[in-house]
């Protein structure tokens, strides 16, 4: 029995297999395969399994060895060819052949994975078949061995005709055995159906993909051709891509075909693009390098900087698609990296250096070509640089564009403020065309405008900076940018030729602007007193060109960041304009006198810092009027007090000499002045006796007078002197003499006028002895209160603070209105610890207690 | 032991009986006897306060018994073996918590006193090197240093003079602040009248915290104005040194 086993098993894989086998080569040339073979192929592999124990491993072996030896033919068919191209295209077609029949092959095989499965199945059906029917099973058996030697020894020689013939015999014995034997064929019969259905749900669970036989097809591929001619195929299609980088003919397919069975080899399932990586993308990124490093530095040396940069962009973008077409997308941007690193970064410093001279000669399309390659590399390495020359541009251009005409923009505020523009709008269009306004540009420009709206080359303000009681005073400059842009507000607001020549809109956008240039200044509280004096001389003396502008700009203002109170009292300062006149018409329907007289209520608040009181002697009219006003006043808000500023006022005179009859407007001084001579218009007056009848201070009566005797762009004066040739109103003596002039008129074209009228008021005096100098220092003294201020704000919320944190909140609050000094941080520190409002921790002199 | 002290009333006593003449003699001839008495005494008892006070008595007025005054410290100074400028008179009047230099109250002098355990001068002599050797603990260094800011400077001022600080800075800072002589002069060529008490203070930081060749300086942080100046003006001046050696 064992004997007769062991033949039964040798026979049925050497019996059966030879056939399969030639089904086999077939497939893997590529050979027609009829339906009928494929199904056979099938049935063979599972029949050997089924019934062969080592059936499985016989089966894969011999796999293997045919897999093999196609592969050798396959190769040597390959390497037969002396041409690259030729090469390429034998070794793509043997492999898609190769590969196509790794997705085919493996599938009649799949009963080589499920092998140890199949056995326990079934021996228990064999087991089954023993326990129910034994004697049955063992004649039966006897019966098929029987006929089986019968057959064979009855014959000679084997032929087709008498295997058939053996075969019907067996038939019919079985058939004429008992119900025994039925029983064993049943048994057979449900071994074969369990069999297959194990089969059918394996093959749901495991893809062709992880078959260990297309595993050991491509394996055996990689080892056997790839191995040994990889490289050549690399270089093969290298040389390729390179012809087609220099525009010569080329076949892209091979190069993708190679591409391809580098990506389909990888049996790893997870990491499919191994070999394609290690291999293909390697070999293509180290040819791209070396024929771009050639090419480049040729390009560059032939061609020069600005046509290399051309040329790096057109190759970048070549490259991209190029890409798309050989590399798989995970590559494309080691690629982009690489290219970079290689058309870029290596001639960094050369294409850096042509940077300054592009901006400076305006060539926006070469800069944007430039900032489009320089944004490529990574870290800001290429773009920090154009930065920087962008930066010092604009700080020396715009310097020296300023320096350039600073005789002319140092005295014509709207001069200034435009070539200020002008330069602002050219920077603006050369960061927005050069470089698409990108953010790290504009910053860049803003940085270095600032630095030209700031700078104290051209003309500066002297400020102090420290209290002069301190006994040491240093001046520091700042910029005149903002006094120049307040100067400029006023021409705009105030009824000027200017305002005149241009209309509501392009007024409204120059304040506009102004206040863009403003965003850039750093002292901005310089701005802003200047701008309120200007508002005031224009509120009291009623010169607004347009009173909605002006109430405009105080939001604007507020839009822009300015510090809410100092906003706030600006709009204050409307409202008293507005409460007076409803308080003037109320006046004036309570007294029965009708002369036009305009009193205005300020709010001492608001309008802060007006200088001391002048005395004054009144003329009488005037005079009769203050207790009328007060009376009135303390009517409506008893306990409010009035002070009067003498030298705000203003008023209409008629004037009538021999020649003719004028109405002047003159200030209250003036006023004072003039009417020293009613009565007498014919005496002469001593500089002495006038001060009598004014009591005006001296310093005043002097301006008074001098703007009486030499008013400039009258050619008629109001007054003469005697003597006649003194040219300052700091000559005039005790004795000197003033006298009507009978001749004075008003000129036009030429001739002397009869009848006019004149405005003798020129610039208000808001201010009396008050020197340029004085007033700069007031804004200094004004920024340490606010510095203290600001500290104490601070420190009441905070209590504990370090000195780098305090300084920083500092700024913070400060900065829109002026950038503090380091040096006056440190003294108002140092003056509020002196006056116990603060004090340092006793083991760290950085740490700063807030004292309640 | 009782009857040791009992000697010494005798003694008195009998002194006392006899006539002026003979005064001189006994006098002369009690010293003595007196001073073994005392050293005898001292030996045998801790600090007795009415020892103190009488001790204190020695060197006030009649006009003002209970303060002593400039006169009375230098006469002090004299029995201590110390001179009147010496730092550990600092010292002892930080422990008295005295609030006038030149002066001691006689509360501020029980108070010290009391502490340091002395009502002699010989016991004091023992206590000097106690009072040295606070000035080497560093905290207690810096309690005295701002304690003599306010005992220094005069009362009436919210400062203290330049003078008097360059002066004090000489006793306190003298020896080891190697920056000490080169401040002095920056004092002496500024145009400063007087030190406020925060400048005082961070100039003691300063001289512990910052290297002879101001390498660790931090112009950006908290140091007073006066520091920055100095600073500055001492960079100059070495600069301009090596300039010269340069040159030369």
């Amino acid at each position: 029995m064992l004997r007769a086993i062991g033949k039964r098993d040798r026979d049925i894989f050497e019996e059966v297999w030879p056939d399969k086998r030639r089904i086999v080569l077939k497939l893997l040339r590529q050979d027609t395969v009829s339906q009928r073979e494929w199904q056979d192929l099938f049935f063979g592999v599972h029949f050997v399994c089924l019934w062969d124990e080592k059936g499985a491993a016989k089966i894969y072996d011999c796999l293997q060895q045919d897999i093999v030896e196609f592969i050798v033919q396959a190769q040597s068919q390959v390497q037969a060819q002396r041409g690259e191209q030729a090469l390429l295209a034998t070794y793509i077609v043997e492999w898609r052949k190769f590969f196509t029949q790794s997705n085919y092959l493996p599938l009649p095989f799949r009963q080589l994975e499920q092998s140890p499965q199949v056995k326990p199945s079934s021996s228990g059906s064999s087991s089954s078949a023993s326990v129910s029917a034994s004697g049955a099973s063992t004649s039966a058996a006897a019966a098929a061995a029987a006929t089986s030697c019968s057959g064979q020894a009855g014959k000679s020689g084997a032929s087709t005709s008498a295997a058939a013939g053996a075969s019907t015999s067996a038939a019919a014995a079985a058939a004429s055995t008992s119900a025994s034997t039925s029983s064993a064929a049943a048994a057979a019969a449900a071994s074969g159906s369990g069999s297959s259905s194990s089969s059918t749900s394996t093959s749901k669970k495991n893809p062709t993909e992880d078959s260990p036989v297309r595993k050991l097809m491509l394996d055996s591929w990689n080892k056997h051709i790839f191995h040994d001619i990889k490289h050549r195929l690399q270089e093969s299609a290298m040389k390729i891509v390179h012809a087609e980088r220099n525009g010569d003919a080329y076949d892209a397919q091979l190069v993708v075909g190679v591409r391809e069975s580098y990506v389909n080899l990888s049996s790893n399932a997870e990491d499919k693009l191994e070999i394609y990586r290690e291999n293909f993308e390697m070999a293509y990124l180290k040819a791209t390098v070396e024929f771009y490093r050639l090419k480049s530095a040729e390009q560059q040396q032939e061609n020069g900087v600005l046509a290399y940069m051309k040329y790096a962009d057109s190759k970048l973008r070549e490259e991209e698609v190029r890409a798309k077409r050989y590399l798989e997308p995970s590559s494309f941007s080691i690629l982009t990296y690489t290219l970079v690193n290689v058309l870029i970064v290596d001639h960094l410093n050369s294409i850096i250096a042509e940077c300054p001279a592009l901006i400076r000669d305006y060539e926006t399309e070469r800069l944007n070509l430039m900032f489009r390659l320089m944004d490529r590399v990574m870290h800001g390495v290429g773009v920090e640089p154009m930065m920087g020359d962008l930066q010092r541009h604009i700080m020396s251009a715009g310097l020296a564009d300023m320096l350039s005409a600073s005789e002319v923009i140092t005295q014509d505020s709207e001069k200034y403020v435009e070539r200020l523009l002008e330069l602002f709008n050219k920077f603006s269009d050369l960061v927005r065309n050069a470089f698409n306004d990108d953010p790290r540009f504009l910053t860049a420009r803003d940085i270095a405008f600032k630095t030209v709206v700031n700078d104290t080359s051209v003309f500066k303000m002297e400020l102090p900076t420290s209290i002069a009681n301190r006994g040491v005073k240093y001046t520091a400059p700042e910029s005149k940018c903002p006094e120049l842009l307040a100067n400029y507000c006023d021409m705009l607001l105030r009824r000027t030729p200017l305002s005149k020549r241009l209309t509501s809109e392009q007024i409204d956008a120059r304040l506009r602007d102004v206040l863009l240039v403003l965003k850039y200044v750093n002292n901005k509280d310089v701005f802003m007193r200047y701008h309120k004096v200007h508002l005031t001389r224009r509120l009291i003396l009623g010169t607004s060109a347009d009173s909605e502008k002006e109430e405009d700009i105080v939001e604007w203002l507020r839009e822009v960041g300015m510090p809410a109170d100092y906003v706030n009292r600006l709009a204050r300062m409307f409202q008293d304009i507005k409460v007076s006149e409803d308080l003037n018409t109320q006046f004036r329907t309570s007294i029965s006198r009708h002369d036009a007289i305009n009193i205005k209520i300020l709010n001492a608040g608001a309008w802060a810092r007006c200088s001391e009181r002048v005395s004054v002697s009144l003329p009488i009219e005037l005079e009769d009027y203050i207790p009328d006003v007060e009376e009135f006043y303390k009517k409506k808000h008893s306990g409010r007090k009035l002070q009067w500023y003498h030298h705000m006022s203003n008023g209409t005179i008629t004037f009538v000499n021999n020649f003719g009859r004028y109405d002047l407007d003159v200030t209250t001084f003036q006023m004072a002045v003039l009417f020293a001579w009613n009565q007498r218009q014919h005496d002469k007056i001593s500089y002495e006796n006038l001060r009598l009848a004014t009591e005006l201070p001296d310093p005043e009566l002097r301006r008074t007078l001098w703007s009486l005797v030499a008013f400039p762009k009258i050619k008629k004066q109001i007054l003469l002197m005697e003597p006649a040739a003194i040219s300052s109103p700091k000559d005039f003596a005790e004795n000197t003499m003033f006298y009507i002039n009978q001749e004075f008129a008003i000129v036009k074209n030429g001739k002397s006028q009869r009848r006019g009228k004149l405005n003798l008021i020129g610039r208000l005096q808001l201010s009396t002895e008050r020197s340029q100098q004085e007033d700069n220092q007031s804004i200094v003294q004004l920024r340490i209160l606010r510095t203290q201020e600001a500290i104490i704000k601070i420190m009441k919320v905070r209590k504990r603070m370090n000195n780098a944190a305090l300084q920083g909140e500092l700024i913070d609050i400060l900065k829109n209105m002026f950038l503090p000094s380091k040096k006056m941080i440190k003294e108002q520190l140092e003056w509020l610890i002196e006056n116990k409002y603060m004090r340092r921790d006793d083991d760290d002199i950085n740490m700063f207690i807030y004292v309640a | 032991m009782p009857r040791g002290k009992r000697r010494a009333a005798d003694t008195i006593s009998d002194n006392m009986d006899h006539g002026q003449p003979k005064r001189a003699r006994t006098s002369y001839t009690s010293i003595p006897t007196q001073q073994s008495s005392r050293r005898h005494i001292r030996l045998e008892d801790g600090f007795s306060q009415k020892r103190c006070m009488a001790w204190f008595q020695e060197y006030t007025t009649p006009d003002e018994p209970e303060t002593l005054g400039p006169d009375g410290m230098e006469k002090f100074c004299e029995d201590i073996g110390v001179e009147p400028e010496n730092i550990v008179m600092l010292v002892l009047a930080y422990k008295m918590g005295a609030t006038q230099m030149g002066f001691f109250s006689q509360q501020e002098w029980l108070k010290g006193l009391t502490e340091l355990d002395c009502d002699s001068a010989a016991k004091m002599v023992v206590k000097l090197d106690y009072l040295r050797s606070i000035l080497n603990d560093p905290n207690s260094f810096k309690s005295i240093y701002r304690y003599a800011y306010d005992f220094a400077k005069d009362s009436d001022q919210r400062c203290m003079d330049i003078l008097t600080a360059k002066a004090m800075l000489q006793l306190l800072l003298g020896k080891h602040w190697p920056l000490y002589p080169q401040f002095a002069q920056f004092l002496e060529q500024s145009k400063y009248k007087a030190i406020n008490k925060d400048q005082w203070c961070n100039i003691l930081e300063f001289s512990r915290t910052i290297s002879i060749d101001l390498s660790n300086y931090d112009i950006d942080g908290a140091w007073p104005v006066m520091l920055d100046e100095f600073v500055e003006w001492l960079r100059l001046q070495r600069s301009q040194v090596t300039s010269t050696t340069g040159s030369s």
